[in-house]
This record gives structure tokens, C-alpha cells and sequence, in this order.
């Protein structure tokens, strides 16, 4: 095996796709802004879930590279104001095409392999495989989470991303996923524009993203002012089951959600970042 | 030593960090928010094989907020909008300066682990005490309770670094006004007079009663809180006052009415004058003198009339007829008439009398005289004396001299006499006891930092440095300790502080204290005291219980001072204090017209001697009553002796 210094910086990770998925409007005939009354928290507790990877380039077999991951993913549920752990969860890999994992001689105890798609061997791209393949583990490992969660308690669970995911997910009429990427965008033309400009303390009509794959609704919500900073300033997708789609659903949650603006999370993405999902990374990193 | 058992629960957990690394001298740890941890408390760690013991002297806290400029945008600039509905991550972080680690050695840095809070064995292991309060020959003074996570620890000093002779003297700091300083002296005397092991002989005390009536009322008894009594039990103490107390206190000017707060009659029979006469200031002239007077020729002068004059028979024939026997200041005055006569007479060239300048005689009799005007009713004019049992201290007693109301250059006398007395006699072997404590109050005024080098000051520092073998103990006291000579208080082996100014702690004497430390000090509560021992590597704090003794306020509640007598009802009350049986018009009838120096003097005779009647011998030393006669109003003329034939005349 050749050793490696690390990630080659060159490697375009999560480099996602700019992308304009139409969404349907389920709200409205067309995309408004609804002004969200003041903000009130959740009367009930509410959990916080998060996932983290850290991969680590081991080195290459030939020109193949091989790599160790470790995905990470937790439940802190917060109850007067204070936050508990209460679902925890871990795996580690060696990710990397079959003969390389055949070379390297087995996985260490409690560590289990996970293999590249054969074909012609690029490295750089065998690299980005690796780095969806962690993802997509600790996407899995985020879900197992929540079903452990769930499995125990009755509670909100916001979720940092997208609920389409998965169909438990998808149905369950107390997870909120709040996306903080806007790589994919639900709108063009005039609404985009609307969609973009949303006044803080603001939603938009609800809307369906992914229709006929998932029953999610989702709408936009402005949890901070963007003029003098960005269109994307303060801008989060809030994802719920369809139960919770209803236009006074849609603005009670909003609500609360603005309630969780505070405190401020800090880092660069604070304006985006609860910071319930700030204290669950920052478990994560110091776990 | 074991390590800490794996069931007890720890409260913390050793973090150690490039900037923040654990060191052999300290470490930091973190607890959950609702710790009982807090500054002064002993916590220790357990971990590969060493445990580490420790007293907690910093604090801090911190949350996740990454700029104060976050919160304001969250509040959105306004510090009343509504509460966040999640609390930030939040640690307590704490320093904690080692106090022992087992093995000794290697030493090394402290290991990570986590962290508990001491436990009774703790304590007593973490400040070496297994090594003094244990076995037969066990050397603990009790000097209260380390409090802290519901704990009360009874801590104890080493005697051999209290009384001598490994080190010795105590010093006491803190604000005026919370009873403090005097209170822990005061509890600590009862701790020695109670724990002061057999083996290492007797001990008595000798305090200065330097302001209003502190110390007037350690016989007495206090009613404590129960609180108080727990802490007694706790520490195996008996609550109970100064079984063994003297008073002493010099007259106010008229002779007869004791000078001190402590006059209430119930009280009289323990309370005696204190009355030196010529030999006793003499020896001591040095300490009422300034160091301008007390130059060589003004020492050689007093040296030569204290080696052939004073208390001796001095007779020169250029002076007068007869010898002078001069015992009291009276006589010494006359003594001195007669010298400046003698050199007036010989007009010029009358400037030296035996080798000694007329103004270095003149500038002696002025400050010698001045002593008996600035001191009296401590000095008097007749030679009588009444003074500390020299030579038969009890053991367990103390002796409280009530120095409150006298002059400062007085008060000066009495301490330099007393001190030096009492090391004479321990020096001889001969004072009654092995060890004496001495307490003195408003130490700064008798050893400033700054000022002229004066006798008190350089006795001070004699007995700071050299007591401890002697087993003389200065327990000593004041507001400030910058204000005090350094070596004198720098020379106590074992330092107290109670609540204390920040504009004192702000002196470089307190620099080795955190911050967090100085804040605790000058807000402690009373009946708090952080402890300085040659025992404790750190400085600890610990609680004590007030004395079991009647405060000065509440005695002369309890006690109110008699009001100042007239002269003959004092009389009666000093000879009442000798035998209560004497009458107060048999002694108004005594004295009634006779002069008052020579009612003094008979008082005078009467104590000194205790007679099994003290009325009957007052009245034999007062003397028959002299009719005055009236003066022949002409003179019988003398006839003129007949002259034998003048062989001059005309």
C-alpha cells in the first residue's frame, strides 16, 4: 500500500448539483409570503438529530484507494431548557473496492467493510465514491437514530435535512426536517424570485417537493433578515408529514420554529443552524 | 493510601489541554452546573496508580457563544426579549492548586481522571495531619471545621509549629468590626488549653486588652447556638470559658479606681491594679524615650542611676549631709533638686556633675518625670508595686492586662516590661509554665512597616525570631498585615486571615492568591478564617465556632462598669476585693481626712501583703490619726550663746 496524506483538496466533495426541482403548490394558487405570527416554542420537549463522518484515506493497493469512516449519528432531547443524549449511534468502515479490501487482510474487530462499485478505476473518482458511500452511511445511520428515538419516545424530532429520505420519516406527524441546503430549489421564474425574497418571519405557501415519490409538504421560512447580506440569509425548507400540512399547521410550527432561532448557534452557517442541531454536532465532534 | 473506591461518585473530571495542562502543582476539572464544588473546596483525584489531592482556587465559566456580538443579534438588541427556549452549553471549569500527591515520587503531573470531593479522610490526608493527630504522642490542635459539600472536617494545627519549637507565633488578619480576629484567638486558646498534650509541658497566656472590653470577660460564660455547640462536638471540644483568669489593670490618676471596663463589683475579686514603681519603669527607660533622647551620654546617665542610685544608698557629700535612699519617683525628683542645686551653686563652671553634662541630667529628669505624669495610675510616686505572678504562671491560666486606657507611650512600657519579663523567666526556667502565649492586638501600632525603629518594634522582632525556643508564642492581630514590620509577621508560622479589605489584598503580600480567592476573602462570612500552616501546602479554609466566652459587648451588658468611685468608697471597694467582709463606712471613717497619698499607700501595703485581715493591717499601715496643733504665733527669742573674746574683732 502507498501511503497518503490525506484528501486530495482537489476532490469535489459534496459538490451537489444546482438544480431546479418544481415543486406543487398545495397552498395558494400561486407562491406567497404569510406573515408567522410571534414566535411561541414547543409546549411539548423536543429532540434534536444529527450525523456526522470523518474519513480517513488509509492509502492505495495498486491505484486503488482505501479508506477508514466512522459515521456517527444522535438524539439530545431537550427538556426545561437543558439537553440529555438519548440515542446514540456509531459504525465504522473500510471502504474501498473489493481487491483492495481483500489485500488490506480483513476488517479489524468491530469494523465492517464496505465495498466500491467495480469499473474502470479512476482514483479521484473512486474517491468521491468513497464519499458518497459515507454518506449514504451515515444518512442510514441518522434514520436508525430516529427509529431508535421514535421507539422510545413520543416527542418533536427536527431533523438537519430532508425527510423524503425515508418513508417512516416521511409519515411521522412529529418529525420536522429542516434543510438548510438550497442546491435544489423548488421554483423558477417569478415564484423563485418570491421564494428568494421572503421577508424574515416569513413562510411561503406550503408546498409538495417531491411529488409522487414521498407524501412530504414542505414551505420556506425566513428565520432571519437577508437585505445587506444574502438571499440565502436566514432561509431554511421545513419539512413535515402531510398531516402536518395544513396552512394552520404550517404557521404553528413556524412559529416555534422561529421561537428556536435562539439562542444563536454561532459558525458560519448560524443563521440557518438550531442550535438544538448545533449542540448535537458538537456532541458528535467531542464524543 | 488507596485509591478513591470506584463507588463513590465523582463530580467532576480532570481536563488537560496544551494551554490548560495538568502540572504537578495544579490542575483543572470540570463539573456538572450543580456541583457543591467551590472555591476552598478539597477535592481529589484517583487515577494510574496516584492520587492526587487538592484545594480548588480559581473558577470560571463559559457557554458556547462564540461572540458577545451573537447574542446581541439574537436578542436583537434588546436585552428584555424573551428567553431562549434552549439554555447554551455551559461548563464550570475549575483550578485546583495540589495539595499532596501519593507516591510522592516521582512527582508528577497530575493524571486525567475523575474527580471527587474529599471525604473526613480525606481532608485529614490532604493536609498531612495523619501525621500529628494520631498516635500517642499526637501533637493536633483543633482550629475548626474545613466545610464544604455537607462536610465538616475537623482540621487541626501541628503544636510543635504553634508553640514551638519546630515553629511558632500565629498572625491574625481581617477587618475591624465582625468580631473576627479577636473571636479566633479567643477559640484557639480554649482549643490549646484543652488539646495541648501532657508531654509537652505547660502553657499559659498573657493577653493585652488594648481596646474597649475585648478580652474583659474570657471567664465568663456564652450562650452558644447549637450550631456552635455541634461544632464543638464535632472538633471534641468542651464549650466552656477560661477556667484560670487573671485581670490586670493599671488606676485611673487618682490611685484607687482600676482603669478598665472590668469594674462591675461581681467581678472584683479576679481583677487586680497593676502598679510599677521607679526600678520597674527604669529598666525600660529605653522605651519611653525616643531614639534622639537615648543617646550615650543620656544611656550612661540612666545606667548610672539605676546601677548606683535607684533602690540603693547613694551618698555624696557635695549634695547633702545624709545618703539618699531613693525609691520612687518622688525621691529620684529630689535626688535630682539636690544635683541641680549643687551645680547652681557653683555657678560657672557648674556644668558637670560627676563626668555628666547638666542637660543630659536636665533632658533625663524631664522624660523620667514625664513617665510618672503620662502614666499615672499605672506608675506611682510611692514605690509600691503590684504586678504579674512572676514566677508562679499557672498552667492553663491567663492573665489579661487591660492596657485600653492607658497613654500610648504607657500601653508601650507595659508591653516591652511584660515581654521581657516573661522571656527572662523563661529563659530560667522559672515563669511556672513551659509555654507562654502572648496576644496582641493592633499589631501594626507596636511593629509598623514604617516608622522609627523602636524598642517594642525590635522587641517584637526579637521575640518573632528567636520566642520559639524559649517557648514565648506572639499570637498577634491587626487590620492590615502590609502595615506591619514584615519579618515580625513573616516570621509567624502560622497565618489567619479573616474578611479582608481588597485594597489590601490588592498589596504585594497577596499575590500568590487567585483572584477568585482575594473575592472569597473580602466577602467571608464570620466565623470563617483561611488558614496558612507549615503543614498545608495551600491556604485553607475553615469554620469555627464562636468562643464560649461572654463578648466584651455583652459583658458590659451583663457586667455594666461601675461608675468612678469617690476616693474613699474606692478604697473600700480594693479592700472588699481583699475580704468582702470589710465595711464600706469603717473604711469611709479610716480615711476620712487623712491625705490621700498616704491612703494609697496603706491600700498599697495591704495588697502586697495579703494579710488574713486586710482591714485591720490597712489601718495599722495608715497609722494613727495626727492632730494637727496649731503653730506658736510668735517665736520665743533665743538667747545669743555669750561669745568668747573675738580675737577678729574690732
Amino acid at each position: 500500500m502507498a501511503p497518503a496524506a490525506g484528501m486530495p483538496a482537489v476532490l469535489p466533495f459534496r459538490d451537489e448539483d444546482a438544480t431546479i426541482r418544481p415543486a406543487r403548490l398545495i397552498e395558494d394558487a400561486e407562491l406567497r409570503a404569510h406573515p408567522v405570527p410571534a414566535a411561541a416554542p414547543f409546549d411539548a420537549p423536543v429532540a434534536f438529530l444529527d450525523g456526522t463522518q470523518r474519513t480517513e484515506l488509509l492509502g492505495y493497493f495498486g491505484s486503488a484507494p482505501l479508506a477508514l469512516a466512522e459515521a456517527r449519528a444522535a438524539v439530545r432531547e431537550r427538556v426545561d431548557g437543558l439537553f440529555t443524549t438519548v440515542v446514540r449511534e456509531r459504525q465504522v468502515y473500510l471502504v474501498g473496492r473489493r481487491a483492495a479490501l481483500a489485500e488490506f487482510g480483513g476488517e479489524p474487530d468491530g469494523v465492517e467493510a464496505l465495498e466500491l462499485p467495480e469499473g474502470p478505476l479512476h482514483p479521484l473518482r473512486d474517491l468521491a465514491e468513497i464519499r458518497r458511500a459515507v454518506d449514504r452511511v451515515r444518512g442510514n445511520l441518522e434514520l436508525a437514530a430516529a427509529d431508535a428515538f421514535r421507539r422510545q419516545r413520543g416527542g418533536w424530532l427536527i431533523l438537519d435535512g430532508s425527510l423524503s429520505g425515508s418513508p417512516t420519516l416521511a409519515e411521522d406527524p412529529r418529525a420536522i426536517g429542516i434543510v438548510k441546503s438550497h442546491s435544489t430549489l423548488p421554483f423558477d421564474g417569478a415564484d423563485l424570485e418570491r421564494y428568494l425574497r421572503l421577508p424574515p418571519a416569513h413562510r411561503t405557501s406550503v408546498f409538495e417537493p417531491t411529488p409522487g415519490f414521498r407524501p412530504v409538504l414542505a414551505w420556506a421560512l425566513r428565520l432571519w433578515p437577508w437585505e445587506g447580506r444574502d438571499l440565502f440569509h436566514g432561509l431554511v425548507r421545513v419539512e413535515v408529514a402531510a398531516v402536518n400540512g395544513s396552512p394552520e399547521r404550517a404557521d404553528d410550527i413556524s412559529r416555534a420554529l422561529l421561537a428556536e432561532r435562539l439562542p444563536v448557534s454561532g459558525g458560519p452557517q448560524w443563521d440557518r443552524l438550531l442550535y438544538g442541531t448545533h449542540t448535537v454536532q458538537q456532541f458528535l465532534r467531542a464524543e | 493510601m488507596t485509591e478513591t473506591p470506584v463507588t463513590r461518585h465523582p463530580i467532576g473530571r480532570v481536563v488537560a489541554t496544551e494551554l490548560k495542562p495538568s502540572t504537578p502543582h495544579q490542575f483543572y476539572f470540570w463539573t456538572a452546573r450543580e456541583s457543591a464544588v467551590g472555591i476552598g473546596a478539597i477535592v481529589c483525584v484517583s487515577a494510574g496508580g496516584r492520587t492526587v489531592y487538592g484545594v480548588v482556587t480559581d473558577g470560571s465559566a463559559y457557554s458556547d457563544l462564540p461572540t458577545p456580538m451573537m447574542d446581541v443579534l439574537g436578542a436583537d438588541g434588546d436585552p428584555a426579549s424573551p428567553p431562549a427556549p434552549s439554555a447554551r452549553s455551559e461548563i464550570r471549569l475549575y483550578l485546583a492548586s495540589v495539595l499532596r500527591q501519593e507516591p510522592a515520587e516521582p512527582l508528577q503531573p497530575v493524571p486525567i481522571g475523575p474527580v471527587h470531593l474529599a471525604t473526613d479522610e480525606d481532608v485529614a490526608l490532604a493536609l498531612r495531619m495523619e501525621g500529628y493527630t494520631v498516635g500517642e504522642r499526637a501533637t493536633g490542635i483543633p482550629v475548626g471545621v474545613y466545610a464544604a459539600g455537607g462536610l465538616e472536617s475537623p482540621v487541626s494545627l501541628d503544636c510543635d509549629f504553634l508553640l514551638g519549637p519546630e515553629a511558632a507565633h500565629l498572625n491574625i488578619s481581617g477587618v475591624s468590626g465582625l468580631a473576627t480576629k479577636t473571636s479566633a484567638v479567643e477559640f484557639l486558646l480554649t482549643s490549646i488549653f484543652q488539646t495541648f498534650p501532657a508531654h509537652k509541658g505547660s502553657v499559659a497566656a498573657v493577653c493585652f486588652n488594648v481596646k474597649g472590653p475585648d478580652l474583659c470577660f474570657l471567664d465568663q460564660p456564652a450562650e452558644l447556638a447549637a450550631a456552635d455547640r455541634g461544632l464543638y462536638d464535632r472538633m471534641g471540644l468542651a464549650a466552656e470559658p477560661f477556667r484560670d483568669v487573671r485581670y490586670f489593670a493599671p488606676f485611673r490618676p487618682d490611685g484607687v479606681n482600676l482603669n478598665t471596663l472590668r469594674t462591675n463589683e461581681a467581678l472584683a475579686e479576679s481583677t487586680e491594679p497593676l502598679v510599677w514603681g521607679l526600678r520597674e519603669v527604669l529598666d525600660f527607660a529605653e522605651v519611653v524615650m525616643n531614639k534622639d533622647d537615648v543617646d550615650a551620654k543620656a544611656d550612661a546617665f540612666i545606667d548610672f542611676l539605676a546601677e548606683r542610685v535607684v533602690g540603693r544608698e547613694f551618698y555624696d557629700p557635695s549634695l547633702r549631709g545624709k545618703a539618699f535612699q531613693v525609691q520612687s519617683f518622688a525621691d529620684l525628683d529630689e535626688f535630682f533638686r539636690a544635683i541641680f542645686d549643687f551645680m547652681e551653686a557653683l555657678g560657672k563652671g557648674g556644668e558637670v556633675w560627676r563626668t555628666h553634662h547638666v542637660a543630659t541630667i536636665r533632658k533625663v529628669r524631664n522624660r523620667l518625670s514625664n513617665i510618672s505624669t503620662r502614666s499615672k495610675g499605672l506608675v506611682t510616686d510611692d514605690g509600691g508595686v503590684n504586678d504579674l505572678p512572676w514566677g508562679s504562671f499557672r498552667d492553663r491560666s491567663v492573665q489579661v492586662i487591660d492596657v485600653a486606657g492607658l497613654d500610648p507611650l504607657a500601653q508601650d512600657l507595659v508591653f516591652a516590661r511584660v515581654v521581657s519579663k516573661l522571656r527572662e523567666h523563661l529563659e530560667r526556667r522559672d515563669l511556672g509554665v513551659d509555654h507562654v502565649v502572648v496576644f496582641v492586638d493592633e499589631l501594626n501600632k507596636y511593629a509598623p512597616a514604617d516608622g522609627p525603629d523602636t524598642y517594642v518594634r525590635k522587641m517584637l522582632l526579637d521575640l518573632s525570631e528567636r520566642g520559639r525556643y524559649l517557648g514565648l508564642v506572639l499570637f498577634s492581630a491587626q487590620q492590615f498585615r502590609s502595615q506591619v514590620q514584615r519579618r515580625v509577621v513573616g516570621n509567624a508560622g502560622t497565618s489567619v486571615f479573616g474578611r479582608m479589605d481588597m485594597d489590601e489584598l490588592a498589596t504585594p503580600q497577596y499575590a500568590t492568591l487567585s483572584p477568585a480567592t482575594k473575592i472569597k476573602l473580602a466577602t467571608l462570612p464570620k466565623g470563617e478564617l483561611m488558614l496558612r500552616h507549615p503543614h498545608f501546602t495551600q491556604p485553607i479554609f475553615v469554620r469555627f465556632p464562636r468562643p464560649a466566652v461572654m463578648t466584651g459587648r455583652e459583658g458590659v451588658e451583663r457586667f455594666p462598669p461601675a461608675v468612678e468611685l469617690p476616693f474613699a468608697e474606692a478604697v473600700a471597694r480594693q479592700l472588699r476585693s481583699l475580704d468582702r467582709r470589710v465595711s464600706a463606712d469603717a473604711v469611709r471613717l479610716a480615711v476620712d481626712g487623712r491625705r490621700e497619698d498616704d491612703v494609697r499607700r496603706a491600700l498599697a501595703a495591704t495588697r502586697r501583703s495579703r494579710p488574713d485581715d486586710p482591714f485591720a493591717y490597712f489601718i495599722s499601715v495608715l497609722g494613727k490619726r495626727v492632730v494637727a496643733e496649731p503653730a506658736p504665733t510668735q517665736r520665743r527669742g533665743v538667747r545669743a550663746v555669750a561669745a568668747p573674746e573675738d580675737p577678729y574683732g574690732p
